[in-house]
């Protein structure tokens, strides 16, 4: 295959026909969440990380680790626990007799997908080492700097915060998180079906790669290229302008949560086969990368799929 | 203020100025904006008088013309001031909370399709000192398309949510001689916290494993949970005397255990006066076990909030004293 | 609210500038110390505005005021009047920038500045007065408007002047149809000031050697006159103003001729019917073609054919007459005759002796005449402005002398030679000639074209026109002064032009150009006065006097331009909005027709799915539509904005009338607009 470059149209399309069957394989493990599957892909091309927010046995560590498959990527998970220290995350030096020197034993951190399990349970201490490698994309132990992998892409998995003995993470750590999604229940149909099929960990064993690393480092470079024209970019400012002053919404997009819109849109506008971004990409994914940054001001707390609504009823498309 | 007969009757024969339901957002449409001229134009329009007397006095032709070119002026700036406001459509923006007896700083933004010069927003606040309400006003120019947002300071003397009232925007551009204005209500309020007052002392943990807050396991055996800032009454031991040289002002360990720590605000326990003056104590309460770092439930008659810390559990429950025995269904 | 807000610095130059713009023309009419008190006032508001000095206090300014209403009187005796008024609101203006802090106190000025702009147009009404007076009334507004932004903003000088010339530009249409409709008042309200009108240039009452050669060299239009049929020929053209009949020897003054009732005057050949457009001179007579068969509406003829209007000529006058060019005038009463014969004793010998001696010859009285006309001709007689000054007796020096005068000294020295040879004769001035601008086809008399006469009673023709210049330069009569006298013609008297060269014709195109344009504005600007307003309106069918009619007239031609201005001001709204988004709206709108409405919040390829579904016919058409639109806007490379409009016109188009389609299922659709 040629090296991937620019935003031809062309180009375009040969993306897009690259990342269908990643969506096609995936939904054939986690049925009937057509929507969550591309989001999360479109997460993951525009280099950001997610954060799936739901009651346990969904199928959230299914779709991760079925991404990780389907991509072609290492894979580690976390199980975070109150007892969980840094160190178990990020790896440890142990002195080795025989060489008589420090060997550094990396932790589940250095790999291409982890999936950070029930994030929520841990204390802040294992939360802020985790957080802090996820925006560094390297780890900082002992006086030394380790890259992580490239392509680097953590999902990790909260349960909704009120349960007893949980350190919900603060508004300023979930600002990392690129999207934050819900799987929720299966319909019916796609209950029924997963009833009926194959035993999940089989189907994932049985999955192949779609796509290569290199082809995905390509996509995740192609992102930003996607043309966003001033029209697109006024109606991304009415957004974020509409967010700070509404009096319904507790506190505004930072400029960072926007240009976090513009490339989850870029990404979905990629996915779909376009060269430009519209506004439909940027309602698709509006929801999932602001849901967790707004607050209403009378909500119950977490995160809402309220605030997204009411932004996008709010600010007509210019 | 009373009203003037005129405006009565241009209201209830002709529907001008009917107050328009509160809305979210207001645009300015041309069959609500009146036009009248100002102080100045009236001292504008004397003056084409004398020069029209003066014309007709010496038959001065081109006296006739200055005169006549002055009244052009004044309808023609009539027309552009109706015109400044056109399309310009207002939307109220968040306000944040404040404490009864302060004051709330309403905001407001405007935004136009483009250059909007010399608009003004007027609304109506008691002053310091007098019990009546006046007209304020503030400027907020729109120089170019975009938006602009203007801050409306009204006094909230008592707790609950407090309304901004009418406003007009309105326009003396382009010279000054006519004034164009709307009025308008927009669907926004402040909520007013209690003015948080009261004597008694935070009431003493009811915490479900009776730990000792000091003995055989003292704290420095406990698990160490992070930082928070100095509070009266805290313990000297329990400074982070280290972290203190390092320039943070006296920070005070944390420990895991007292997470579980909690107090139970409870109405009826908040003092012996009337209502109001223990919602008072209770928001004082509220504040205190906020900066002691106690997890900290409030119970309400009608109403409960489960036990909780941090700034959204502390809003939560101000906004639940706020809004005490309001009719349930107000926003 | 509370204090008034002050004035940025900003605002006080707009204010400065257009105070000093409209005091400025005043500098020349106001005494010397008012003007030098605004400068030094204005200086001093300018030297606080860069910190250098400090206001004046309040007993400063009071005394400053006392001072210059005691200077004022102490220049004029009087503060009421024009001249005083003058100097008083220059004086005051100059005061009142130095107590400008607030934006009252500068709109105040403004107002006052305005006052201003029309005290000058008491002075002159000119063209060049009035597009000087426009940019200041620019000022003005612009300062008006620099007062009305928000505190703490300033628009570029341009910017500003921009919006007043913007604002003045669509306020002239309805400042001219109030022009045109307001009905015109005759007369003062109130007695006008005695000095309302300062003396003007003309003819003067009496004539001695120098006073008309001195209009000689003067450019300004006396009046003009519009032929209602062919205009005679120009050695006819002789228009008469006062009839001198007295001299004391030296000059020459009406006296107690002419008190008689009208003579009657019988044309022997065509009249010419003709309008005059009078400058005014401050005289009560009125000029005429030779002799007035009808003089004007309202006019006194006097016995000697001079006509008097009912006051002094204050105001630019238009009037109508008749007159012959070629008639008799047999009466001359016996009062006439006496003063048409008399000498003062003793004076001019020579001039006496001459004539008696023709006299004695016994040639008749004609003969008498043609004896003088031709000492004119056969002896060096020079025509001249300059002639020399005649310190004796002035006929003789002039007739046996110098020999060189201009046409007052043969006229005069004319008369009295007929006199002495007992011939009746009297003084004509008026003016002679006249010069036909091509452009508006108004014959032009100017003060240059001043000029005196004789006029002798013959037994049996009656009064006579005698024109002893005419004997001595033809050219004068029969090309007017610039030809007899090539160095009258001041402005190119250097160039020594041929008449034909282009740069000649060119100076005299630009000259023709500015009198018509001047006339035009005199005409239809300037006069247009009670009668001309009857008579515009007439002609389009409105009697000024029913005010029913009026009132419309007026309402409507006030009113259309301002809406006119007004749907400029929205189209302007609405030329903001990006074409392929108009493009669009209506489409959208069409569809809204059908029932499909696109909420402000709609995403366009969410809308496209949505509408598709409710239409499926039209699927196709909204899945183009929407990609040109989507492609126009957000696509790299732009695409086919005309594409767009061609699909969106052809949609709109069609549902318009949309085909089985219930009214019902129409109405029910919401429209977003």
């Amino acid at each position: 295959m040629p090296p991937i470059t620019g935003t031809a149209p062309a180009t375009v399309t040969i993306m897009r026909d690259l990342l269908e069957p990643v969506v096609t394989q995936v939904s054939r493990i986690v049925l009937g969440k057509g929507e969550v599957i591309r989001l999360s892909l479109a997460c993951l091309i525009a280099r950001g990380h997610l954060l799936i927010e739901d009651v346990p046995g969904v199928g959230k560590t299914t779709l991760a680790h079925a991404l990780a498959r389907s991509l072609g990527l290492s894979f580690h998970r976390v199980q975070f626990t109150s007892d969980l220290l840094p160190a178990d995350v990020l790896g440890v030096s142990v002195y080795d007799r025989q060489t008589g020197r420090f060997e550094f034993h990396p932790g589940p951190i250095f790999a291409q997908l982890v999936l950070a399990d029930e994030v929520n349970r841990a204390t802040p201490k294992a939360q802020s080492a985790l957080l802090e490698a996820m925006e560094e994309h390297q780890v900082t132990l002992e006086g030394t700097t380790r890259p992580l992998p490239e392509p680097f892409f953590v999902i990790a998995t909260q349960n909704p915060s009120h349960q007893v003995g949980t350190f919900p993470l603060p508004e300023s750590q979930l600002d990392r998180f690129l999207m934050c999604l819900q799987l929720g229940y299966p319909d019916p149909a796609a209950e029924r079906e997963l009833f009926r099929g194959q035993d999940r960990r089989e189907l994932l064993e049985g999955m192949a790669p779609c796509l290569g690393v290199e082809d995905l480092l390509a996509v995740q470079r192609a992102v930003p290229r996607v043309h966003a024209s001033e029209a697109l970019l006024d109606y991304l400012q009415a957004l974020v302008r509409f967010s700070r002053e509404s009096p319904e919404l507790r506190s505004g997009l930072s400029p960072r949560a926007g240009l976090a819109v513009l490339r989850a849109a870029q990404a979905w506008a990629l996915m779909a086969g376009r060269d430009h971004v519209l506004p439909d990409d940027v309602q698709a994914v509006l929801p999932g990368v602001v849901g967790h940054r707004l607050r209403l001001v009378d909500d119950s707390g977490g995160s809402s799929r309220e605030g997204p609504a009411r932004l996008l009823a709010g600010v007509p498309v210019p | 203020m009373a009203e003037r007969p005129w405006r009565v009757l241009l209201r209830d024969f002709f529907g001008v100025g009917r107050a328009t339901p509160p809305a979210g957002a207001y645009t300015v449409d041309r069959h609500r904006v009146f036009v009248l001229p100002t102080a100045q134009g009236y001292a504008f329009g004397a003056t084409a008088g004398a020069v029209l007397i003066g014309a007709i006095n010496y038959a001065n032709s081109l006296a006739y013309l200055v005169a006549f070119l002055l009244a052009g002026l004044g309808l023609v700036s009539a027309l552009h001031a109706h015109r400044n406001l056109l399309g310009l459509t207002l939307r109220p923006a968040r306000v944040e909370p404040v404490f009864a007896g302060g004051e709330a700083l309403f905001r407001v933004c405007l935004e136009a399709p483009g250059p909007r010069p010399a608009v003004t927003v007027a609304w109506r606040r008691a002053d310091a000192g007098t019990a009546r309400a006046r007209w304020h006003e503030v400027d907020a120019p729109l120089p170019g398309a975009g938006s602009v947002c203007v801050e409306l300071p009204v006094p909230a003397p008592r707790r609950g949510r407090l309304a901004l009232g009418r406003l007009r925007v309105g326009t003396r551009y382009p010279l000054g001689l006519v004034r164009a204005w709307s009025p308008l209500e927009l669907d926004t309020g402040c909520l007013v916290y209690p003015r948080p007052a009261g004597a008694l002392p935070l009431p003493a943990p009811a915490s479900p494993d009776p730990a000792p807050a000091s003995g055989a396991r003292g704290p420095a055996e406990q698990d160490f949970a992070g930082l928070r800032d100095y509070v009266h009454g805290d313990s000297s031991r329990r400074i982070h005397w280290k972290a203190a040289a390092r320039g943070r002002d006296l920070p005070v360990k944390l420990f895991a255990g007292e997470a579980g720590q909690e107090v139970a605000l409870r109405f009826p326990e908040a003092g012996a006066g009337g209502p109001e003056e223990r919602l008072s104590q209770l928001a004082r309460w509220v504040l205190e076990a906020e900066r002691a770092g106690v997890r900290y439930a409030l119970e309400l008659p009608g109403t409960s909030l489960a036990a909780g810390h941090g700034e959204g559990h502390a809003e939560r429950c101000l906004a639940a004293l706020a809004l005490y025995g309001a009719r349930p269904g107000t926003p | 609210m509370n204090a008034p807000p002050r004035v940025s610095t900003p605002q006080v130059l707009w204010l400065v500038g257009a105070i000093a713009m409209v005091v400025l023309p005043h500098a020349g009419r106001v005494p010397l110390w008012a003007t030098a008190l605004f400068l030094a006032l204005a200086l001093w508001r300018l030297a606080e505005l860069a910190g250098r000095a400090t206001p004046p206090g309040r007993a400063v300014r009071l005394a400053l005021a006392l001072a210059v209403a005691v200077g004022v009187y102490a220049s004029y005796g009087q503060v009421f009047g024009r001249n005083p008024g003058v100097a008083l609101l220059v004086a005051f203006s100059g005061l009142k920038l130095v107590e400008t802090h607030s934006r009252r106190d500068a709109f105040v000025g403004v107002l006052l500045g305005y006052f201003l702009v029309v005290t000058n147009l008491l002075y002159t009404q000119s063209i060049p007065t009035g597009l000087y007076l426009t940019a200041a009334l620019t000022l003005l507004t612009a300062t008006l408007a620099a007062l009305a932004l928000p505190p703490g903003t300033a628009w570029p000088v341009r910017r500003q002047l921009g919006l007043a010339g913007s604002l003045l530009l669509q306020a002239s249409p309805v400042a001219v149809a109030l022009f045109v409709l307001f009905p015109r008042l005759p007369g003062p309200l109130w007695a006008l000031p005695s000095d309302a009108h300062s003396a003007r240039s003309g003819l003067d009452d009496t004539m001695s050697p120098g006073l008309i050669s001195r209009l000689g060299l003067s450019d300004e239009v006396a009046f003009r006159v519009r032929f209602s049929g062919a205009q005679p020929s120009r050695d006819e053209l002789y228009w008469r103003g006062p009839v001198l009949w007295t001299t004391d020897g030296r000059s020459w003054s009406a006296g107690e001729g002419g008190q008689e009732s009208p003579p009657q005057v019988l044309a022997e050949g065509p009249t010419t019917g003709y309008q005059m457009t009078l400058e005014p001179h401050g005289r009560r007579w009125l000029y005429a073609l030779d002799a007035p068969v009808e003089p004007p509406p309202g006019t006194q003829v006097r016995g000697d054919l001079q006509l008097l209007a009912a006051a002094p000529v204050r105001q630019r006058m238009r009037y109508e007459a008749t007159s012959a060019t070629r008639y008799r005038l047999p009466a001359l009463g016996e009062r006439q005759r006496r003063l048409a014969l008399e000498l003062p004793p003793g004076a001019h010998p020579d001039a006496v002796a001459l004539a008696r001696g023709w006299l004695a010859g016994g040639a008749d009285p004609e003969a008498r005449v043609t004896r003088a006309l031709l000492l004119f001709r056969e002896q060096p007689f020079v025509y001249s402005l300059n002639p020399p000054l005649l310190l004796g007796d002035p006929v003789d020096e002039f007739l046996f002398g110098s020999r060189k005068g201009f046409c007052e000294h043969y006229a005069g020295a004319f008369t009295v030679l007929m006199r002495a040879a007992g011939v009746p004769a009297r003084v004509v001035t008026g003016y002679q000639g006249g010069e036909v601008n091509p452009l508006d086809g108004y014959l032009v008399v100017r003060q240059r074209d001043a000029h005196a006469w004789a006029e002798v009673w013959l037994e049996e023709r009656g009064w006579v026109r005698v024109d002893p210049t005419g004997a001595v330069s033809p050219a004068r009569v029969e090309r007017g002064l610039d030809a007899a006298l090539p160095e009258a013609v001041a402005p190119f008297a250097g160039l020594l032009l041929d008449e034909d060269s282009g740069v000649y014709r060119l100076l005299h195109g630009i000259r023709h150009g500015w009198d018509a344009a001047n006339n035009w504005w005199n005409q239809w600007v300037l006069g247009y006065e009670q009668r001309r307003q009857r008579e515009l309106l007439g002609r389009v069918g409105i009697d000024p006097s029913d005010w029913r009619r009026l009132g419309t007239a007026l309402a409507l031609l006030t009113g259309v331009p301002l809406l006119v201005v007004s749907l400029l001001l929205h189209l302007r709204r609405g030329r903001r909005l990006d074409p392929a988004r108009r493009a669009y709206d209506r489409f959208c709108r069409a569809l809204a027709r059908r029932g499909v409405a696109r909420a402000p919040a709609e995403a366009p390829l969410a809308f496209a799915r949505r509408a598709s579904r409710s239409l499926p016919a039209e699927a196709g058409t909204i899945e183009s539509v929407t990609g040109a639109y989507v492609a126009v806007r957000y696509a790299p490379s732009g695409g086919d904005l005309e594409r767009l409009r061609l699909l969106v016109r052809t949609f709109a188009a069609a549902s318009r009338w949309p085909r089985g389609q219930s009214r019902g299922t129409r109405a029910g659709g919401t429209r977003f607009d």
